[in-house]
This record gives C-alpha cells, sequence and structure tokens, in this order.
C-alpha cells in the first residue's frame, strides 16, 4: 500500500527526467549538427609548424621534451612515427605537399621556382569539391612570390618570417567573417621554430644556459649562414655563396673539401673551435625555439577551440622539414638528406579526436597527405601524384606505408632510403635529363655516391637501381619547346606537315 | 533515480574533452621555470632563462613576486617577434641576384654539371689527369647544344678517359655521340612505342 | 487506433524508410536527384538473354570486316532518320547488333583503322601520321612494329586465308595492313567500293569453302572521293554559288583551313569562306556519295547471301571517322574531336543472332575485334586495350574508358574523354579545356567548362592519367619537345 502510493509521483518524475534528458540529448545533436555542413564534410585544417625535427619531441622521444603540447595534442590524433618529407627546403617541401608531386617534376631546382598553374594541387581540388579555401601564412619562401596563391580563395602572409602570433588574428577575423556555409581548408603556418633561434624569454633559453659565450652561442646567433663545421673549426665568414663553387658538382664534394681544409689551415683565417659544449648549447637553444613554437601551437589550439572547431574538422599538425644540429658537421637543413633534416612529425587528429593516440609505425610521405584528403573528402585524385593515401589508418584500419621514400635538393643531391640502408647520389641535380643515366653508370664507390646507415655494397647497387627507375618515372622539368632546324622544318612542310612550333 | 541521474551527469562530463586555452598553452613553461616547484615562478626562476627580457619587476606587473600566465604573455609580446630574415631580399625572382648561386642559363647549367661530373669520377682516380679544364667546360657550355663541336669534343675526351680507367660511360650518352659523328643509330624504332599495351 | 498511436506508428515508419533508403544510397555521393538514387537498380540492357556464343563454329566461321570510309552516323538511318539515304545499310541494321554511340579513336583514316586492326590506341600502336622522326633530320614513312600483333595477323598465322581490297592511300599495305595476305589491293588513292567489291566477290569466289578474313573498304563518302558528273550537275541545278564539289576545290579548302593555325592551340579555320549556299550544297555532295557508296553495299551483301556465305560469315560494318561540314569552322576531316568526325556506324551482323539489337552505351571503335573475337571464343594477341562488348551484349555491365585522340599532320594535338553524356576535349598545345553535356548540346556549340569545373577537372585528370600509363605524350613526336637538349 505504501509502495503504491509513492510509486506514482515516482514514476511520474522518471519520466520526466528521461524526457529531459532527451530533449537535451536533440538539441545537442542539433547544435553539433548545425556546426556541420550540408554535406556532412568536416572542415581541414593544416598547421604547418617550419623546420620542427621530429626527434626532438617529447611525442618521438625526446627526454625532456620541450614541445607538451604537441604531447597532448598527440593524445588524441593519430601519430604517424615515420613520417618524411620529399626535401629540406620550406618552398619546395610545400610544394610537394600541395601536389603530391618531387619538386624536381614542378618547377627549376633553384630559387627560380615556382609552383606551376597547370598541375592541379590540393587547395584547387578541395575547392571544386565544395570546399571554400584560405590560407595564412607566414610569408618568406610561402609566399605569393612563388606561385602559392593558386588555388586558395583567400591567402594572406602578414609578414615574412612571421610567427603564429602575427598569423592567428587574420585567421581568427577570416573564420569570424566568413559567411558561407561550405566546408573550409584552412593552411596555417609559421616560422616559430626556424633560425634564428633566440626566441622571446622565457622560451629561448629554457634548455640552455644564457650566459654561454662558446663558439655555439656565435652560431645560434647568426642567420642562414650556417653550413657546416670542417674539421672541428667554424668559420663565420664561410656562407653558403663560399661553399657554391658553381663549377663544383658536388657541394661538399672533394674540391670544396679540399678548399676549405686549406683555410682550416690558414692561420689568418678566421675561426673558431668548436666543441662538444657549443654543439649542446646549439641543441639546447633549439629546443628553447621548440618550446616557443609549441606554445604557439598551444595558443592556435585554444583559438581553434574557442570557435568549435575541433569537433568538425580534421587538424593535421605537420612540419616541412627538420633542422640538423651538428651530426656530422652539419647545421640548418639544406644541404643534407639525412633523417635529420627529412623525418618530421606527422599527427592527425580527427573530429572529437577518434582514435587518439593510435601510433602507425610504418613510412609514410608528405606526398600522402594530398591522396589522403582527397579520399577523405570524396574527390578524384589528380593523375600523377606520387603519394598513396593512408586514410585507412585515420580510420582504425592498417596501412603498408613505403618500402622506399626518395628525396632531392638543390644542391644536386637525390637519395633513397630503404630498410635496408640509405643511398645518396649527387653531383648532377633531379631537373638534369642527364639524371638517370649518370645514375647508373658512376662507380659506387666513387664520389658520386655516399653510402650511409650500415649500407654494404650489394645492397647498394639494389638501391642504386631502384632511384635510377625513381628517376626514370618522372619527367624532366621545366618544359622547354625543341628547336626544329630549317631543314627538317622545310621538309616537314614539304611533307604536308607543319606545327605552330 | 539518483545513480541514474550521476551516470547521467558522469557521461555527459566524459564525453566532453578539456579545452585548449591560452592557460594550457602557457602553463608548461611556468611549470618548467618553477624549478622548486611551490607553484610560483620567482625572479630568480625568470632570470636563469631571461636573456634580453625585462626584468622580473617590470615582468611582475601585479607585484605579486610570482609570474601569472598573463605577465608571461606580456613578456613574450614585449619582446620583438623572433623572426628569420634569410638574408634574401623579398623582392621579385627575377630582380633577386642569383649570380652569387647560379650564374648561368638553365641549358647552360645542365651541360655543365653532366660534363663536370664525368670530369670528376676521372679526376678523383686520377688527380694528375690531363682532362678539360672547368673554365673549358663552362665555355662549351655555352652553346646550350650537345651537339656543338665543343661539346663533343669535351665528351669524346672524357670517354676515352673512362675507358682507360674501366669506368662505365652513360649508354645514350655515347650512342649519340656516335650518332652525331655521323655513325647512324643502327636497327630499332624508337622506344617506347612499340611495347606493351 | 487512438490517433496518437497513429501518429507514432506513422512516425516510426517513416523513419524505417528514411533508413532504409540511407542505408541502400551509395553513402559519399550527394543525391542530385531521384534518378541517381535508382538508376543503379536499372539492368543497363533490355534484350533478354541472348548468349552471343559462337565458339563451337570458331572452326568455320568467316570474318568480314567492311570499312565505309569517312561515313558520319548521323548521315545513315540507323538514329531513327526519317528520310534516309542508306536504305540498304538500315535493312541490314535489321539483322545485327547496332553501337549506336560508337567512338572512332582517332578522326581520320589512318590511325583509327590501325586502332581497329590491332586494338590499341593510336599513340600505343604508334602509327599516329604518315610519317616520323627518325633522328634529329631523318623522316620516315611510318611502319607498324613487327612486334604488333593485329588482330588479323593473328588469323593469318592461325591458317585462316586473308584478303584486302581497299581504295589505298590511309590503309595501304606499307603502313602494316593486309601484313601476309594472300591478295591485298592498295594500289589506287581514294578508290571506291565500285573498285574495290568487284575484285573482292572473285576472290570470295574462289575461297568460299575456306575459313576466311575478308577487309572490304571503299572511299565512296569521302571528300577525294569524285562523285561523277552527271550527278554533280544534278545538285547543282538549286545551287547557284561558286562551287563546284570536284576533289580539288574539297583539298583546297580542307588545307586552307588547316593554313588558319598559326599558333599552338588554333584549330583548322574557314572563317567565312563559306555560306549557309555552300555548306548545303557540299553537304548534298557527300549524301549523294553516301546514297552511291550504301547501294553498292547492298549489292555486295545481296551476292554474300546469294553465295552462302552470309550466314557463315560475322560480318562487321564500320565507319573509320565522320567528316566535318562548317559544324566547328573547318571542313574534311582529322583536325578536330567533335562529333561529326568522332560518331561512327559500328554494327555486327552473328549467325544465329540475326536480328537487330540496339546498344545505346559509349563503346570504343577498337572494341570490334575482341568482340569478335571473343564470340567466337578465339584468344586474339595480348596486351590490347580494346575490349569484349560480350557483356554488354548479354546485358551485364561493362565499362571502359572511351578516349580519342589526334596529331593530325602535326597541326593539331588534341585529347578527348567521354564519361556518359559528359565530353571533354582538351588541346595540349596550349592546355584549351572544352566541356560538352552531349545529351542537351549533341551539336557541341556550349562549352560548359567554366559551369562544371569538377567535370572538367575529373575528365582531364582521367586523360592525363590513361596518357601517364601508355606513355601518349605528345612530347615522344615531333614538334613539341620537353627537353632542351636534342637528341637526347
Amino acid at each position: 500500500m505504501r509502495n503504491e502510493a509513492r510509486s506514482t509521483p515516482r514514476r511520474a518524475g522518471v519520466r520526466v527526467v528521461v524526457l529531459v534528458t532527451l530533449l537535451l540529448g536533440a538539441l545537442g545533436v542539433l547544435f553539433g549538427m548545425s556546426q556541420r555542413t550540408l554535406a556532412g564534410q568536416p572542415n581541414i585544417i593544416l598547421i604547418s609548424l617550419d623546420t620542427v625535427r621530429a626527434d626532438r619531441l617529447g611525442l618521438y622521444g625526446a627526454q625532456r621534451s620541450p614541445t607538451p603540447n604537441l604531447d597532448r595534442f598527440a593524445e588524441e590524433a593519430v601519430v604517424f612515427e615515420n613520417a618524411y618529407s620529399v626535401i629540406g627546403e620550406t618552398m619546395f617541401s610545400h610544394a610537394s605537399l600541395f601536389t603530391s608531386r618531387y619538386p624536381s617534376e614542378l618547377s627549376t631546382m633553384d630559387y627560380r621556382f615556382s609552383l606551376p598553374p597547370d598541375v592541379p594541387n590540393l587547395p584547387q581540388v578541395l575547392g571544386l569539391y565544395g570546399y571554400e579555401t584560405s590560407a595564412v601564412t607566414a610569408g618568406g619562401h610561402l609566399s605569393d612570390l612563388f606561385g602559392f596563391e593558386q588555388g586558395f580563395d583567400h591567402f594572406e602572409s602578414p609578414r615574412h618570417w612571421a610567427s603564429f602570433y602575427d598569423v592567428l588574428p587574420p585567421t581568427m577575423q577570416w573564420l569570424d567573417s566568413r559567411a558561407g556555409r561550405d566546408p573550409f581548408f584552412l593552411l596555417l603556418h609559421s616560422y616559430d621554430a626556424h633560425a634564428r633561434y633566440m626566441k622571446p624569454s622565457p622560451y629561448g633559453f629554457a634548455f640552455a644556459n644564457p650566459e654561454y659565450r662558446g663558439t655555439g652561442f656565435f652560431i645560434a646567433e647568426r642567420n642562414a649562414g650556417v653550413t657546416r663545421t670542417l674539421e672541428g673549426r667554424f668559420f663565420p665568414k664561410t656562407g653558403l655563396p663560399e661553399l657554391l663553387d658553381w663549377d663544383e658538382p658536388r657541394l661538399l664534394g672533394p674540391a670544396n673539401k679540399a678548399r676549405l681544409a686549406l683555410r682550416a689551415n690558414d692561420p689568418d683565417e678566421e675561426s673558431r673551435r668548436v666543441t662538444r659544449h657549443d654543439v649542446d648549447f646549439v641543441r639546447g637553444v633549439y629546443d628553447g625555439a621548440l618550446f616557443y613554437a609549441d606554445m604557439m601551437f598551444g595558443v592556435t589550439m585554444a583559438e581553434l577551440d574557442r570557435r568549435g572547431l575541433l569537433e568538425n574538422s580534421i587538424i593535421i599538425v605537420l612540419s616541412d622539414h627538420g633542422e640538423e644540429l651538428g651530426e656530422r658537421g652539419l647545421f640548418n637543413h639544406r644541404f643534407s638528406l639525412n633523417d635529420a633534416v627529412l623525418k618530421v612529425p606527422l599527427l592527425v587528429r580527427m573530429p572529437e579526436g577518434a582514435h587518439g593516440g593510435r601510433r602507425i609505425s610504418e613510412w609514410v610521405s608528405l606526398l600522402d597527405i594530398m591522396p589522403t584528403l582527397l579520399e577523405l573528402v570524396g574527390a578524384e585524385l589528380p593523375a600523377g601524384t606520387r603519394g598513396k593515401s593512408f586514410v585507412a589508418a585515420l580510420e582504425g584500419g592498417s596501412i603498408e606505408g613505403h618500402e622506399a621514400l626518395f628525396s632531392e635538393n638543390v644542391f644536386r643531391m637525390m637519395s633513397i632510403k630503404h630498410r635496408r640502408g640509405r643511398l645518396t647520389f649527387s653531383g648532377v641535380g633531379g631537373d638534369s635529363p642527364f639524371a638517370a643515366d649518370l645514375l647508373a653508370s658512376a662507380r659506387i664507390d666513387g664520389p658520386a655516391f655516399e653510402l650511409a646507415e650500415g649500407l654494404d655494397e650489394s645492397s647498394a647497387e639494389l638501391l642504386r637501381a631502384e632511384l635510377e627507375a625513381w628517376r626514370r618515372g618522372l619527367p624532366s622539368s621545366p618544359r622547354t619547346q625543341r628547336e626544329v632546324s630549317d631543314e627538317l622544318r622545310s621538309v616537314l612542310q614539304e611533307q604536308g606537315y607543319w606545327g605552330p612550333m | 533515480m539518483r545513480s541514474t541521474l550521476l551516470g547521467v551527469a558522469l557521461a555527459l562530463t566524459l564525453s566532453c574533452q578539456p579545452s585548449w586555452t591560452y592557460v594550457t598553452a602557457l602553463e608548461p613553461v611556468r611549470v618548467h621555470m618553477d624549478v622548486d616547484q611551490d607553484g610560483a615562478v620567482s625572479a630568480v626562476e625568470y632570470q636563469a632563462v631571461s636573456y634580453r627580457a625585462p626584468d622580473f619587476g617590470t615582468a611582475d606587473s601585479d607585484g605579486d613576486g610570482d609570474l601569472s600566465h598573463t605577465e608571461i604573455w606580456n613578456i613574450v609580446l614585449s619582446q620583438a617577434p623572433a623572426t628569420f630574415d634569410g638574408g634574401m631580399p623579398m623582392t621579385e625572382p627575377s630582380s633577386m641576384d642569383m649570380s652569387a648561386y647560379f650564374g648561368t642559363d638553365y641549358d647552360e647549367r645542365i651541360l655543365i654539371d653532366m660534363m663536370n661530373f664525368l670530369r670528376e669520377e676521372v679526376a678523383v682516380l686520377e688527380p694528375g689527369a690531363d682532362l678539360p679544364t672547368r673554365r673549358q667546360i663552362a665555355r662549351a657550355a655555352r652553346s646550350k647544344r650537345l651537339d656543338a663541336p665543343q661539346v663533343v669534343d669535351v665528351l669524346r675526351q672524357l670517354r676515352a678517359r673512362h675507358q682507360e680507367l674501366g669506368l662505365r660511360f652513360p649508354k645514350k650518352l655515347g650512342e649519340n655521340l656516335d650518332a652525331i659523328g655521323g655513325e647512324r643509330i643502327e636497327g630499332d624504332e624508337l622506344e617506347g612505342q612499340a611495347d606493351g599495351e | 487506433m487512438k490517433p496518437g498511436r497513429l501518429i507514432v506508428t506513422l512516425v516510426i515508419l517513416a523513419n524505417l524508410v528514411l533508413v532504409g533508403w540511407l542505408l541502400v544510397r551509395a553513402p559519399d555521393q550527394p543525391i542530385d536527384s531521384l534518378g541517381d538514387a535508382v538508376s543503379p537498380l536499372v539492368a543497363t540492357s533490355t534484350l533478354e538473354g541472348a548468349r552471343y556464343d559462337l565458339s563451337n563454329r570458331a572452326d568455320e566461321l568467316n570474318v568480314i570486316l567492311i570499312s565505309m570510309d569517312a561515313l558520319r552516323y548521323d548521315m545513315t538511318g540507323l538514329g531513327g532518320n526519317g528520310q534516309s539515304v542508306t536504305p540498304n545499310l538500315d535493312q541490314f541494321a535489321t539483322e545485327s547488333v547496332v553501337f549506336h554511340d560508337a567512338v572512332a579513336n582517332a578522326p581520320w583514316t589512318l590511325p583509327s583503322h590501325m586502332s581497329v586492326w590491332t586494338g590499341r590506341w593510336p599513340s600505343v600502336h604508334g602509327v599516329t601520321n604518315k610519317l616520323r622522326l627518325l633522328s634529329q633530320d631523318q623522316m620516315v614513312p611510318t611502319t607498324l612494329s613487327p612486334g604488333i600483333e593485329t588482330f588479323p595477323d593473328y588469323l593469318v598465322r592461325g591458317g585462316w586465308k586473308a584478303g584486302g581490297f581497299t581504295g589505298g592511300a590511309g590503309v595501304q599495305g606499307s603502313y602494316g595492313f593486309g601484313r601476309d595476305f594472300d591478295a591485298y589491293l592498295d594500289d589506287r588513292y581514294f578508290a571506291g567500293l565500285d573498285y574495290s567489291i568487284p575484285p573482292a566477290l572473285e576472290w570470295l569466289e574462289a575461297n568460299r569453302n575456306e575459313q576466311f578474313f575478308l577487309f572490304l573498304h571503299g572511299y565512296d563518302s569521302h571528300g577525294q572521293y569524285p562523285l561523277a558528273e552527271a550527278k554533280l550537275d544534278r545538285l547543282k541545278a538549286d545551287y547557284t554559288g561558286d562551287l563546284d564539289g570536284g576533289i580539288e576545290e574539297q583539298a583546297k579548302l580542307r588545307e586552307d583551313g588547316l593554313a588558319a593555325i598559326t599558333s599552338p592551340g588554333d584549330a583548322p579555320n574557314l572563317e567565312g569562306a563559306l555560306d549557309e549556299a555552300d555548306i548545303g550544297f557540299l553537304k548534298g555532295v557527300y549524301a549523294q556519295k553516301i546514297k552511291d557508296a550504301d547501294e553498292r553495299l547492298g549489292g555486295f551483301l545481296a551476292q554474300l547471301r546469294v553465295m552462302g556465305l552470309l550466314d557463315k560469315s560475322i560480318v562487321v560494318i564500320i565507319s573509320d571517322h565522320g567528316d566535318e561540314f562548317m559544324e566547328h569552322g573547318g571542313l574534311d576531316h582529322g583536325g578536330t574531336l567533335y562529333q561529326e568526325q568522332l560518331h561512327v556506324v559500328m554494327m555486327m551482323r552473328f549467325p544465329g543472332y540475326a536480328r537487330q539489337h540496339d546498344v545505346q552505351e559509349s563503346v570504343r571503335l577498337f572494341d570490334v575485334f575482341p568482340t569478335v573475337f571473343d564470340v567466337m571464343g578465339l584468344q586474339g594477341p595480348a596486351g590490347v586495350g580494346g575490349e569484349s562488348l560480350l557483356p554488354l551484349l548479354r546485358g551485364e555491365a561493362h565499362s571502359a574508358p572511351v578516349f580519342s585522340e589526334s596529331d593530325y599532320r602535326l597541326f593539331v594535338n588534341l585529347r578527348a574523354a567521354r564519361r556518359g553524356s559528359k565530353k571533354l576535349v582538351l588541346d595540349l598545345q596550349d592546355g584549351r579545356k572544352e566541356l560538352y553535356d552531349l545529351s542537351v548540346d549533341p551539336l557541341e556549340q556550349n562549352d560548359i567548362s567554366s559551369a562544371d569545373p569538377r567535370t572538367t577537372y575529373e575528365l582531364e585528370q582521367a586523360l592525363r592519367g590513361w596518357m601517364d600509363q601508355t606513355r601518349t605524350n605528345p612530347e615522344d613526336y615531333l614538334g613539341i619537345q620537353q627537353q632542351p637538349i636534342t637528341l637526347f
């Protein structure tokens, strides 16, 4: 009797609670859906952190992590443990990223390079499939001077060599003022980790002693001129032009080495000794730069989160190349094709952090980004893309990855990284029509080849063959027209053949 | 009843991930500086990592002896944003002074690189050998044609040296040298058209 | 039932329908119309159950390939033309599989025929022009590589008798046609069926008890075939213009059109040279030529029937390309990839299946031999691009990429791709793209490439991917070269 008397109001109460919860849930769903587009496509935000070397991040195994914000992001993202760029320079690396092609097939392999208008690029194709595309870059080599505005509905570089600090306000302005309901593709880029490494305190010297004034301090404070030390000595006056002898086929080839050695022994030539402490100092300051860039990344995430973009966006964080920190005497990032330069962080956060914390060890390349995004969006791939989609890894499945990764640079070098090791060829660039044939004929133990990471000669021959096959499979650029000789021209005309060429 | 409510509340909480904020972005450097882990960043702790930055007195704007997240953010902002001026003037590419790096035309450079490469293969094995000089090569390359006499001359010399040392000379290049010299390429049509699908 | 419960039930049912529908449709495709959702469920072909299996007669059946050079599909009665000038062809269609959307691989005689004979794309078989560059200054006549086997070669190797009776010119044996044939007639230039049929019939008489392949061809409809004076006079009766309808004039007009090409990307153009009356007259001449060709064809087919060969042979009738009459500013053929040049005749009569079977799907002209071989259960040469259309004939799904190309005498470098009713024409010289929707714009007058950039992109990339795969870059030919260094 007592139970019955109490049960009716209780049952009514339960009903109310259930209805309210369902209502709230429905409202939540509707609200969430209002952030989605009509087509149900997620936004895509690509965050490019320039010059961030993978192995110095906590999430890639560094002991004293200078990147706690990125480490936290890694828990919500799919992390690619072996991601590689194809070249160690901003301009070329981004061009490759946006077209899924090697730089040498796009344009000349020097600073006359520009993104060709007739190769479909990522923002352009996304635009065809309903995306609004926008880029706010840090200028420098990722600017409209080199054709990067192509394909973007909105392209802005607030200043050259900018930080996220400069990039975020125009980005937020664009986000807040956009009228459309279309999904968007947003590229954000910053030079926060790039030399100079002396970033604002308290970040810049968080991992190095600000009182230290050895050669390392001198190296860290300089701009791009630093390239390498030679036999334990750093030459302040030896910058890129000095190291580049136009007639010398290899940047660090025998003739250049001989020339530098002479200078090393010249008592009048200004040089400073480089010790272990100097290298450690430079590394410490680089970590400080990463610390700073990481904070700026955290700030970027804060601005995105404030606008509720984390729930319906795919966020990709990567770097276009790494940085050499005194390994084998090399600094900066343009002068070799080692892992320090080419191995980059790559993290993909799916909407609502689905599959967060997953780690993929198969080898992937930045060439794979465009095929992956196009597959996610349901777009058709353009012809001639060189990457492979890794969509399966983002959806809980597995991928094969690449067996071999190819890379090249403007200093006439090209390289294959393989399970067996790395083989680097130097002397002619990827844009030379002779490259493949010279690859085939040169002596494997000669000045043209460098065998690295425990590579024996028979494996080297195998890798040489693969490198040659890769080279032959790519067109040489740029496209130029052959001059038809007058005799041939008249023969052609006689036979009724003529072309406007 | 209560457990249902608790369950719903818990589910709602767990479904929300912690947000990203300026505080979470700046927290790591505070933790890093706070060496004695007393929850505050003191003058000494700040000085240890400071370089060309406002001194603690100025930075600690509310004078509480501790640097808050906001105060750290302001310290960062007060310094010139660290930028890298790559040594290159940001002007139109055509007006950039490329001569320091790339002093020749595209076609010339291709020929120079190729001839120098072949020269180097020999020079490394026989440092004193009588080879076409680099200057000779650069001059020959100005013709921009593979079949120019100076280029053919250099290539023939380099091929002879290769053969003497038992080095391989690039096959197609050799065939072209023969063709230029009036020796017809025997037999086969252009490859690629007859093969496969 | 209480109204409340009724509403709830209806809502639940509606939800079930919605869920069911969402599950059924392909998730990634937006629904543009209800038709999109429904069409995959409807079968493409409506003919019931014909197997088209003649493998049990593979040792006795003959194959006859008749090529009516330069015959446009839309000049025949096959499309339901009220006043057809091809009554014999139309009649034969009532016993044949008729392909109403057959696309030529190339818009002129030599590459198109070679594609049919080899089953390969023109830039793959390599016979894309009459001459080619051997070295820096040496040009030689083109001939099919000995390493490529044609379908007729295959039959010859298998012991079949083989005879070819042609109008010469673009199908001369020197290009690689009729290799090891018992007879191959090609000694005239632009001769018609009036020249090639009599010796063909003689040869058939001599070989009627053998297993044979016959290739019969004539240029009767072609601009370079001279129409009899009397007939020309009759046509001039109602025409007051200056044209005479002869072959020299036709050649001159053709070359004048080509002469307008002066920069990369130009098209043949006779701007203003001809008026409506002129074009009407020329088309009248063309129609008369076709009528004559059809009569001769009819006579030949009747003879086949009389000789009892019709039911012992698979008879294929094709045309290799069409002809332009200023639809896009030029005359003749070879220099564009529009429908008036690419939309061709393609039909096949199979003994035992001799009733009209209409196929509306796009097919490629070089699917002819693979189909015939498949029906007979024969293998054929390996590695070809042409495919058997047997699945289509049996009512099964079949799709293959539809591309066409022209490098006509180096004046143009064009490629085209079809996807359903959408057609892209890509000019490799200047990168220009044109997109047409043939279902609403069959005359290709309205370029919708800016209105539909997505389809334009998709078709262009399909073309470029195909060119990469088949290594069909014109950079490999004369005229456009990729590398700056000669000879390399």
